[in-house]
């Protein structure tokens, strides 16, 4: 019976639910001393869909936080190949723009073009990736976190103990990834984190390149990297309720831009030079076991300078600059009504500005939330509205824009000895044109928010014996995107119209599932997976070519499975991703046609421990051993098979 | 459990069953029979392909068969064109085709079905990005490039034997008279674009004069008359397109006026002109110089990228670039504006060879 609770505490993982809060409210006041981060940890274990831990990341054939969060289930990746190029991902047919990415409570964004490149973040200091599908995520947080049907958490480790970490990776691509880490508690009240990430690269590898009939191996050139992350983290324990947090994080990034592989043509001359900054101050304070706010104000700067030196106009130069600065305020509280009940509410002011070569354009961004939930035994019912009011301001002209979008989620566990859970998710969701949807066109355009309507449902289990513990999750999906927005080219190459012209229609299966085995004292293994089966098809016009066709880039299947063996310290890992065949544009010809791959890669890792604390951690890490010649997008190579060692000290 | 399982295994094992679908082809109405002694053999259609996706390609149209041959160049040479087809023509059973993106002129023998080709680069090797040819009486391919420079190749050897230095981003060129004009457009420097024609004398190889026309000068055709005719883009805002045209001798325009110019074309006295605004042709009175508006509407066509006039067989051919990012297709009218036949081609199809048999 004490395990069937469990599971069933385990089960109700949606959203916090009032009861238990209000139980851990409570050791919050008898530790004292750090308010939030157990105040977070729970939420983060009470409304996550998909977690990956920062261990099971270290044994994936990842290096930045795109291509570990690509391993949670249903994530596809963007990629445009190498150790510099964009990374975005896409899930459930949906593009980059629904999957709202949390920093450390800072949701990320891009008014520019709506695509945060997850690739440029680090993994150094990462506590865990967590992903929310359609589910309410985690409480105090900013109201922009919740405008989006996705959520993808990345968290730093909590800083309650002192470490320090120095590591080292090199191999492949030409690769220096020197990194430090440093946890330390300064008296009782306050808690220090820096984390600095450095990487040079050449960037170069081999890929395979088919002209017809005839096949070449080709060097991939111009594709070198200069990167530098560092974080720094100031946690200060006002009282015993209030908490005062800085956060600052800073990208700075050269690079060169190899450009899509064109025929007979190998010049590049593509440079990328971006700056970006994220300061982030925020005040927790746990007023008492019914209520909690936090208030927020953060700052982001990001700079982007891009220039092509091969550009035929008469400077033989193009060069493009943008600035955006966004600052916002955030106020989130939560409140408990009596036994059952839950409000939470978030409140965001926005202002954003962004100043490129040609354009200026303020915009002033007001973002609320507001979310009920009621828990009792074995139900969860969430319920939560967003709004979002955006006036935009170039020189003369002000558009203002309005709307709203609902979400619902419901759990349920219907036996009370059987360790299985009910999910359905429903939403509404619109999205705002972005400034390059709106501002780059020669004729400027006006442009209604793309919609996108989805119903969610799943089955959740978990079984738990001293042999095994398994969970696994059944979902199936439908979504309708209207009003996309999409580019058109038009008779003139340098000129592209942006349109609310597409509809999309998206089902989908998605099963994944989690095994432990604790084989014996000595040995375990764990196993993870997962598989998507995704159509999505265009049914804009049925007079068009595209007409129930699979939209581009969006494989009908993806397949991945990752597993790792753990002998005293060593550790052996073997993984293995499958992207289905797809195509690169919207018409369904084999002329367009992107063949399926399988990218199969093993780790071995060994720590050695001199003392209670101190460890050497080694780790070789030998990616797409296979040598599959694949790609994402069309043109853009992805690496062959590759090897990076790395060296770990923990003092 | 087990069998819940076991359940979930088999959906997934069937729905991985899933294989790409094959690429039906349309059906294509059959040709009507020529009653004159000229008749259609087949047609060349370049399609220019999707930006930065290699999908450049030549099909043929079989008249006889009545089948279409999507990847030509591809077949019978074995590589692709490249990346971004801007312009084709025909010289003594050789195809001329001129590829944007890969910087590349390829020589396509129709018999042999072999291709030669030469890399339009400057002297860092970089490449021209060649926009468009013109073939000169004395048998040498004029290629205008972005980096302002028109290329004079021998055809035989594909060795350049010539550059001259032009405006900024050059489009079309005529050759009047031995007097090279080409149409600069700047279309690079936008939102400051050019709006000159360069004049060069061919015997001298002098630049002589420049003619100063609207902003975003990109079309040019001549007539047997020697006149030229000049079509400007504007700016896509406030400066409009407009149709300039000039006595090639004297240089002094003659008229000019208001006109979206799609493309010019001009069969001995008859001057058709796409318009790029209503998407039909439109003809341009030869004496009045006024234009006599919809020759032809071509109702099917959603996007037209351009066209081709078969004054032998009295026929237009309407190119349908669709949404610049499927497969488009080539629409035969006569000029009674019937449709005669349709056929599917490639991406963007954009230039179209006649080839008719006695």
């Amino acid at each position: 019976m004490y395990r069937i609770g469990i599971i069933v505490f385990l089960l109700l993982s949606s959203a916090a639910s009032a009861q238990d809060t209000l139980v851990h409210l409570k050791q919050v006041d008898i530790q004292g001393n750090a308010p939030q981060r157990n105040v977070q940890n729970t939420l983060k274990s009470l409304s996550t869909n998909h977690e990956l831990s920062n261990k099971k990341v270290g044994e994936l054939p990842v290096n930045n936080i795109a291509e570990a969060a690509q391993w949670l289930p249903g994530i596809y990746l963007n990629d445009y190949g190498g150790v510099g190029g964009l990374k975005t991902v896409s899930l459930r047919g949906l593009a980059s723009n629904y999957t709202q990415v949390v920093l450390d409570g800072v949701p990320l964004s891009n008014v520019q073009t709506g695509q945060v490149d997850l690739g440029k973040f680090a993994l150094n200091d990462l506590e865990s990736i967590q992903l929310n599908v359609g589910v309410l995520g985690a409480e105090l947080q900013s109201a922009s976190a919740f405008l989006r049907p996705h959520v993808l958490s990345v968290n730093s480790a909590i800083l309650d103990t002192n470490l320090t970490r120095v590591g080292l990776t090199s191999g492949a691509f030409g690769l220096i990834n020197p990194s430090l880490d440093l946890h330390r508690s300064i008296k009782s009240k306050d808690r220090l984190g820096i984390s600095l990430d450095g990487r040079k690269s050449n960037g170069r590898y081999n890929y395979l390149l088919i002209n017809g009939v005839s096949e070449e191996w080709v060097e991939r050139t111009s594709a070198g990297l200069t990167r530098f992350n560092s974080s720094l983290r100031w946690q200060h324990d006002i009282s015993d309720s209030t908490q005062l947090s800085i956060n600052v994080v800073s990208v700075l990034n050269n690079q060169e831009l190899p450009g899509a592989v064109i025929l007979y043509n190998p010049s590049s001359g593509q440079e990328l030079q971006t700056r970006e900054w994220i300061i982030n101050a925020d005040l927790l304070s746990v007023h008492s076991h019914k209520l909690k706010w936090k208030t927020q104000l953060i700052f982001n700067h990001q700079y982007l300078l891009y220039e092509d030196s091969l550009y035929r106009n008469s400077l033989s130069l193009l060069q493009q600059e943008y600035k955006v600065n966004t600052l916002t305020g955030v106020f989130s509280g939560a409140y408990y009504i009596k036994k059952h009940w839950k409000i939470a509410a978030a409140s965001d002011v926005k202002v954003s500005s962004l100043d490129n070569n040609t354009i200026e354009v303020s915009r002033y961004e007001w973002v609320n939330h507001l979310g009920l939930s009621y828990h009792k035994s074995g139900l969860l019912v969430s319920s939560s509205i967003s709004s979002q009011s955006i006036i935009d301001k170039q020189i003369d002209d002000r558009n203002q824009n309005n709307y709203f979008s609902p979400k619902l989620s419901i759990k349920y566990l219907p036996f009370r000895q059987l360790p299985i859970a009910v999910r359905m998710n429903a939403f509404f969701s619109q999205r705002y044109p972005t400034f390059q949807d709106l501002y780059y066109q020669r004729v400027f355009v006006p442009l209604e928010t793309e919609k996108v309507r989805a119903a969610y449902i799943g089955l959740s289990g978990l079984s738990q014996s001293k042999r095994l513990q398994l969970s696994w999750n059944l979902d199936g999906f439908v979504n309708k995107v209207e009003d996309k927005i999409i580019s058109l080219p038009t008779q003139n190459l340098f000129v592209w119209s942006t349109v609310n012209l597409g509809e999309v229609d998206i089902k989908g299966v998605e099963f994944s599932s989690e095994i432990f085995l604790p084989l014996d004292s000595l040995m375990s293994m764990t196993v993870g997976g997962s598989y998507s089966y995704q159509s999505a098809k265009d049914v804009t016009s049925l007079s068009s070519r595209e007409f129930g066709n699979q939209i581009a880039y969006t494989p009908f299947e993806i397949a991945k499975l990752r597993s790792a063996i753990t002998y005293k310290k060593w550790v052996l890992g073997w993984s293995m991703m499958y992207s289905g065949f797809r195509y690169s544009l919207g018409e369904n010809i084999e002329a367009n046609l992107l063949p399926s791959w399988w990218v199969h890669s093993i780790m071995f890792q060994k720590t050695l421990n001199w003392d209670e604390k101190g460890q050497w951690k080694f780790q070789v890490k030998l990616n797409n051993l296979m040598n599959e010649q694949y790609a994402y997008i069309k043109s853009f190579p992805m690496p062959g098979r590759h090897i990076l060692g790395s060296i770990v000290v923990e003092l | 459990m087990k069998r819940t399982l076991l359940y979930i295994g088999l959906v997934l094992v069937l729905l991985s069953c899933k294989k790409p679908e094959e690429d039906e082809p349309e059906v294509i109405i059959p040709v009507v029979s020529d009653t004159s002694s000229t008749r259609l053999k087949g047609l060349f259609i370049l399609n220019e392909g999707t930006w930065q996706q290699n999908n450049a390609s030549l099909s043929y149209f079989d008249a006889d068969m009545g089948t279409v041959e999507t990847s030509m160049f591809e077949n019978h040479v074995g590589r692709k064109l490249g990346d971004v087809a801007n312009d084709m023509l025909i010289s003594k059973g050789q195809l001329y085709i001129l590829i944007n993106n890969s910087h590349t002129l390829e020589k396509y023998d129709i018999e042999a079905r072999t291709s030669k080709q030469l890399s339009i680069v400057d002297f860092q090797s970089t490449g021209r990005s060649p926009r468009h040819l013109f073939l000169g009486d004395d048998g040498d391919l004029y290629i205008s490039s972005f980096d302002g420079v028109v290329s004079v190749i021998d055809t035989a050897s594909l060795v350049v034997k010539q550059l001259y230095r032009v405006g900024r981003n050059p489009e079309e060129l005529v050759i009047s008279n031995n007097v090279l004009f080409v149409c600069n457009s700047g279309g690079l420097d936008f939102p400051n674009y050019d709006s000159t024609v360069s004049v060069i004398d061919l015997s001298t190889q002098k630049s002589i004069d420049t003619l100063f026309v609207g902003l975003n000068v990109q079309h040019i055709a001549k007539d047997n008359q020697g006149r030229l005719f000049i079509g400007t883009n504007g700016n896509y805002n406030d400066v409009d397109p407009r149709l300039f045209v000039f006595d090639g001798v004297s240089r002094k325009q003659l008229t000019a006026f208001d006109y979206p110019v799609g493309d010019i074309q001009i069969y001995g006295d008859q001057i058709f002109i796409q318009n790029s605004s209503t998407g039909a042709i439109d003809k341009l009175n030869e004496q009045t110089l006024t234009i006599e508006p919809n020759f032809l509407a071509p109702i099917d066509v959603k996007t037209l990228s351009g066209f081709k006039v078969d004054t032998l067989l009295e026929r237009v051919y309407c190119m349908d670039a669709l949404n610049y990012l499927s497969s488009g297709k080539v629409f035969c009218y006569n000029y009674q504006g019937e449709k005669q036949f349709q056929i599917n081609v490639g991406v963007i199809p954009s230039t179209l060879i006649i080839n008719h048999k006695q």
